[in-house]
């Protein structure tokens, strides 16, 4: 009976189940391109030419024929595409000062000369762009920005104005904004801007606080994004929610389409204030897997992709494409966390480190790589007041771990790695400020280098009392591998079981499951990390008492104080000899051990027959590229 | 089936209404007896099962430390008047079972809060990833389907020959090489070398070749075994050898009388399987850079995105438990025993 059961309906159900199936992908199908498109955009309307810059011999990227209209399609592939959070106080990935000004759908102030890649711009002159001229004040407590007239708004949105610049300023600094880019404004420049007339903004400074470098976030040669202009009445209008899914720049390109973690379309716009791109559309895909990329260069389905060093070479002499290393390399430097030897934080509310020590400062047997200062028989201020320090003024708790910091760096063999794991394509580094002082250059001091010794190395383990070696758990994170390279990683951690019998264990977890630890201070573990700054720059709020996002150890403040000189320090020649005596404590400590450059590539076709990128690891600039396709 | 039902039918003013009519009714008395007791009983089931996966995702949210540490990002700084604000918004001044009560209201009426990562509604994120990868999986559960069971047919029919090697070959290495590792080498064999097919992303058909190869091979297998298993199961019966006495064609044996009744489990599992392909894209979705829920679901996991993590994880679980219940459902139409179990 069962089969005869079974049999009454078996076709219905089969044919029903198979109908359904296909239907719903039928439906599906047709949905092609759902989410979130922006709204209509139309050409703005046609603007007065813009007067000349007022900087001093602004050496802009080569643009194409004025006369030319835009044609063809650029497609290039990225390994990520962050969703747009057009609103600066949310904006922790930095969307609209990165990609956003990357890809030319967003403008800033003013943004670094244009360098042939390798080069690093001027951190003084920069080219105007919103802004078209601007003025510091006399008391170095404000700087007055004149901005340019008839620059318009995608869409139906109007004219960009001074109470724009302020409104995206402000709202950076808001409380519990996570903002990008205002993290990375020195906190003299935190003290907000204001509207003085309908083109004239105001960018107000702490007294006594200006830094002299505050073009370089500015004009895009921070670390990760600068700031992108955003619409205040557009903000007002649209809503929260909508304002920030929804493209309103006043770039080159007009983003059709923004979809985080897949595309973004952009559209030339034939008569931009500024420069007209040579190509009409522009297509940006997330493609997240670095072999994916690398098909479809082959493939020639992208134009321009990055790729990682290991495959260079070989994708270069088979599609006759051309490399292009951008930015400045990330020095992959180890940091030995767990030291915090801060007795206060003065921007915490715990000040006093000593009653309230960071979670992960744990100097004991698990943790032979912290060291303890405050330990009876040192000397914390005498031990501190110089490098070397004072005979007796170190005690057994900080040489030892001291000791175990440098045998576990002079066990890395880091020529090996470079010609082995980066395939030739990276530089030895000894020191997290390598692209400010890389070896042989002129500041760079001799007892920086970290020799190759792996018995002089296991001698001090031996001397640490660890003779056997210990167990260690390794954070390299494999989520950003254009950045801090795994493979590296994993090299490191062979040498160090190799050589000093350590029992190692790489983890590799995603950067952001960790990340917390090093906002809290609970970061006790040596980790991956590094990236390059141009020269004048300072480390110091990485290494230094913060509430906010640290390196996992915390310098004394006899140390900190020198390298924050460096924010409000004009002379350049000051400010390279802050970071040099800022790098002496952390190389004669160790505090992090530098091993190679890990250098951003992208890799266009020969169909590209001409692009100019500005300073920056990512790509951008695309209204300078000519495809033939 | 009552009187009334059949009136219905005899009744009804066209064919095709009189179609209906029956299979609705046959439906209504599948549903009102055993059946439905049966689909009461999977129901219940499901409730305490969703229950328990309530109390694990939000006993996940503290099981590593303070929640707050969840919607941290790179620029969070921690003054601990702001932390304490922080807290007291989230409601972790509450006892922990409020806290749970709270938190399971919300997510019943959809709002898992929104994405750390994203910064928009978390349920407005998976609705608007889901078409590409249902509409990624349905074809491919369509295809592990359609090359699956004629396979496992041909198998058990042709058993010990060349083609019953031939499938089961197929079904080795759709169950034993990793999905990753599939989608390289069809790139670089079909996109690569020989330029037929595009590498990646969301487009024409000839994009959703590869990807469907590449997550339907390892269903298509298990399918193939299971309907091998199962056919030569049934055609060792003694109703197929009597068939066979009776001089009954091989086609029909095979397709009219030993095919239906194969299916049975083979079916049930392609309703556990279409559940799998919607929450198992994860892979393909990511070498293919097709922009669907698994992807999604990655760049939640690598971004500590806590709120679209939790979210995600109750939609699979959903997805899950509503394919089990079609499958029980589809069971017991199929195999009335299972309905007095």
């Amino acid at each position: 009976m069962s089969e005869l059961t079974g049999r009454v309906n078996f076709t219905r159900l089969l044919a029903f189940i198979v109908a359904a199936a296909l239907s719903l992908s039928l439906a599906c199908a047709s949905q092609a391109e759902p989410e979130t498109e922006a709204p209509a955009v139309t050409a703005p309307a046609p603007v007065a030419p813009a007067a000349a810059a007022p900087t001093t011999a602004p050496a802009s990227a080569p643009a194409p024929a004025p006369s030319k209209q835009p044609e063809g399609e650029l497609v290039v592939g990225v390994p990520l595409l962050h969703p747009l959070v057009q609103l600066q106080e949310k904006d922790a990935n930095g969307t609209v000062g990165g990609p956003g000004t990357d890809f030319q759908v967003f403008e800033g102030i003013f943004r670094a000369q244009f360098t042939e890649p390798g080069i690093i711009p001027s951190q003084e002159e920069f080219e105007p762009e919103i802004a078209e001229s601007w003025e510091i004040a006399s008391d170095f407590n404000s700087a007055t920005l004149n901005i340019r007239k008839g620059i318009a708004w995608h869409g139906d949105w109007g004219e960009l104005k001074a109470e724009d610049v302020v409104f995206t300023y402000n709202n950076s600094f808001k409380t519990g904004s996570v903002s990008n880019a205002g993290e990375q404004l020195s906190p003299g420049h935190r003290a907000g801007w204001e509207v003085i007339d309908e083109y004239t903004a105001k960018m107000n400074v702490k007294p006594g606080e200006f830094s002299p470098t505050w073009g370089t976030l500015h004009g895009g040669l921070g670390w990760d994004s600068t700031f992108g202009m955003t619409c205040k009445h557009c903000f007002e209008e649209l809503g929260e929610s909508d304002f920030i899914s929804t493209p309103i720049g006043t770039g080159p390109f007009v983003a059709n389409k923004w979809i985080g973690n897949d595309e973004l379309e952009g559209e030339a716009l034939t008569d931009h204030w500024r420069i007209t791109p040579n190509i009409k559309t522009l297509r940006i895909y997330e493609m997240p897997e670095d072999a994916t990329r690398e098909a479809a260069l082959r493939t020639k389905e992208v134009d321009i992709t990055q790729i990682s060093v290991k495959k260079i070479a070989g994708i270069v002499d088979d599609t006759g494409g051309t490399a292009v290393p951008m930015g400045l390399p990330n020095p992959n430097t180890i940091y030995f966390s767990g030291n915090y030897w801060a007795k206060t934080c003065p921007e915490c509310d715990e000040e006093d480190l000593l009653k309230m020590p960071r979670p992960g400062f744990l100097p004991d047997e698990d943790h032979p790589w912290i060291g303890d200062p405050f330990a009876d028989g040192c000397d914390y201020d005498a031990m501190f007041s110089s490098v070397p320090p004072p005979d007796e003024s170190v005690c057994p708790e900080m040489e030892g771990p001291r000791k175990v910091r440098w045998a576990m760096s002079m066990a890395i063999d880091r020529q090996a790695i470079v010609d082995n794991v980066m395939d030739g394509f990276s530089d030895v580094a000894y020191t997290a400020m390598h692209t400010q002082f890389p070896p042989g250059s002129e500041n760079f001091q001799a007892e920086w280098t970290v020799p190759f010794d792996p018995a002089t190395a296991k001698q001090y383990l031996a001397d640490a009392g660890y003779p056997d070696g210990f167990s260690v758990v390794f954070w390299a994170t494999e989520s950003v591998p254009n950045t801090w390279d795994p493979e590296l990683a994993d090299a490191v951690a062979e040498m160090w079981r190799e050589h000093l019998n350590l029992d190692v264990t790489v983890d590799k977890s995603p950067y952001a499951s960790r990340r917390p630890e090093t906002v809290t201070k609970e970061m006790d573990v040596p980790w991956l990390h590094g990236w390059g700054m141009p020269p004048g720059g300072t480390k110091a709020p990485f290494f230094c008492p913060t509430p906010g996002h640290l390196g996992g150890a915390e310098l004394p403040a006899v140390v900190c104080d020198v390298n924050y000189q460096n924010d409000v320090e004009p002379n350049e020649q000051k400010r390279i000899e802050n970071s040099i005596y800022f790098q002496n404590y952390m190389a004669y400590w160790h505090i992090n051990a530098a091993v190679a450059t890990v250098k951003s590539f992208w890799v266009h076709l020969p169909e590209v027959t001409e692009w100019h990128p500005y300073w920056g690891s990512s790509f951008n600039n695309p209204a300078t590229v000519v495809v033939d396709k | 089936m009552d009187a009334h039902s059949i009136g219905r039918i005899l009744f009804a003013p066209s064919f095709w209404e009189r179609v209906c009519v029956a299979y609705t009714s046959i439906i209504h008395w599948k549903l009102t007896g055993e059946m439905l007791r049966l689909v009461l009983r999977k129901l219940a089931a499901i409730v305490v099962v969703l229950l328990g996966l309530t109390i694990l995702v939000f006993s996940l949210s503290h099981a590593t430390g303070d929640p707050r540490y969840l919607y941290m990002t790179q620029y969070t700084r921690t003054t601990s008047e702001a932390w304490e604000a922080q807290g007291k918004a989230m409601g972790l001044d509450k006892p922990l079972v409020v806290q749970y009560v709270i938190w399971v209201g919300n997510a019943l009426r959809g709002d898992f809060g929104n994405s750390v990562y994203y910064q928009r509604n978390s349920l407005d994120m998976i609705l608007e990833a889901l078409p590409a990868t249902i509409q990624l999986s349905g074809i491919s559960f369509l295809f592990a389907i359609a090359l699956g069971m004629p396979l496992g047919v041909l198998s058990a029919v042709k058993r010990s020959t060349f083609w019953d090697y031939a499938g089961r070959s197929f079904a080795l290495l759709g169950q034993s090489v990793p999905p990753f590792w599939i989608a390289i080498v069809l790139v670089l064999i079909f996109s690569v070398q020989l330029h037929w097919l595009p590498t990646s992303r969301r487009g024409d058909w000839t994009h959703y070749v590869l990807p469907i190869v590449t997550l339907g091979w390892l269903p298509a297998a298990g399918l193939l075994r299971l309907t091998r298993s199962s056919m030569l199961e049934v055609l060792d019966s003694e109703y197929v050898k009597l068939a066979k006495v009776k001089g009954v064609g091989s086609l029909s044996i095979v397709w009219k009388h030993a095919f239906r009744n194969a299916l049975i489990a083979p079916l049930t599992f392609a309703m556990i399987l279409l559940a799998g392909f919607m929450t198992g894209t994860v892979v393909v979705e990511t070498v293919f850079a097709w922009p669907g829920i698994g992807r999604l679901a990655v760049n939640a996991a690598l971004n500590t995105d806590f709120p679209l993590v939790t979210g995600l994880a109750l939609i699979f679980g959903i997805v899950f438990l509503a394919a089990s219940l079609v499958a029980d459902i589809v069971y017991g139409i199929l195999d009335p025993r299972i309905r007095y179990e």
